[in-house]
């Protein structure tokens, strides 16, 4: 019997002690002045509100869109599935594209490469 | 260049400047004749495709013999290299088709530019390193009508 009131003595005691003692720091004096949440302040007022939680979202989404579409929307994008009606270029090419063209001639050369399509 | 609206047709101005300035890498530091054409062919048939690539290849004249042409095909989505026979013993048709294939898969994601520039890259590879040679005197010629 003696024992099982040591027991429930001790568990009891350890908890109520555990609990007063790390509990004692929320009691204790802020040297620093009035804690966090103390004082509220002024609510925010709608305007303020929108702005802060509509507007300024909205602006910072608009920026990032912005920096990612601009590059892209400057660059020509090539589509396959429209013609192109581009005229041609030719890098590297004969001085006088037109004319070397219709003067050229296939001959009996054996020409290597590659072809393919998309 | 093309007139109307430069922004759905044609390459800019600044990938006209990146394909001639791979062009002119191939040149000096491969010393490799590299031509490319980018444009559709005017053909009754696209099987006529070869054929025209070639005539292409053969109005490059004295130069043809050693030059390699890539003809790109935007509207017809076919792409063509035409090696001359000097050319072909350092760009084989094995490393040809290898730079087509990298060229159609980059094409069919509408990256022209880029595709074009990355198949030189490779084709210089495979040629490897010789005396630069002289630049062509019309670098991106715009042809009008041709055929």
């Amino acid at each position: 019997m003696s024992r099982a009131v040591t027991r429930l003595t001790t568990a009891g005691l350890t908890g109520l002690v555990t609990v007063f003692l790390t509990a004692a720091p929320a009691f204790a004096d802020n040297p620093l002045g009035p804690s966090e949440g103390h004082d509220p302040g002024q609510g925010l007022g709608t305007v303020e509100a929108l702005l802060t939680y509509a507007v300024l979202p909205l602006a910072i989404g608009l920026v990032i869109f912005a920096l990612v579409m601009l590059p892209g929307a400057k660059a020509n994008r090539y589509r396959p599935n429209k013609p192109w009606n581009a005229a041609s270029v030719w890098f590297a090419g004969p001085a006088d594209p037109v004319a070397a063209v219709q003067s050229a001639e296939l001959g009996d050369v054996v020409r290597g490469g590659a072809s393919g399509n998309w | 260049m093309a007139t109307g609206n430069p922004r759905d047709e044609g390459l800019s101005v600044s990938q006209q400047e990146r394909i001639e300035h791979a062009v002119s890498l191939c040149r000096k530091e491969n010393g490799l004749d590299v031509s490319v054409f980018v444009g559709d062919l005017k053909l009754d048939e696209l099987s006529g495709f070869r054929v025209a690539a070639d005539t292409l290849h053969a109005a490059l004249g004295d130069r043809a013999h050693s030059a390699v042409l890539v003809v790109v095909a935007p509207g017809q989505r076919r792409v063509e290299i035409v090696t001359g026979p000097a050319a072909r013993r350092r760009v084989p048709d094995r490393v040809a088709a290898l730079a087509v294939l990298s060229m159609t898969s980059a094409f069919s994601g509408g990256d022209l530019a880029g595709g074009i520039i990355d198949a030189l890259r490779q084709l210089a590879d495979a040629a490897g390193r010789r005396p630069a040679i002289a630049e062509p005197e019309h670098a991106g010629t715009a042809v009008a009508a041709h055929h």
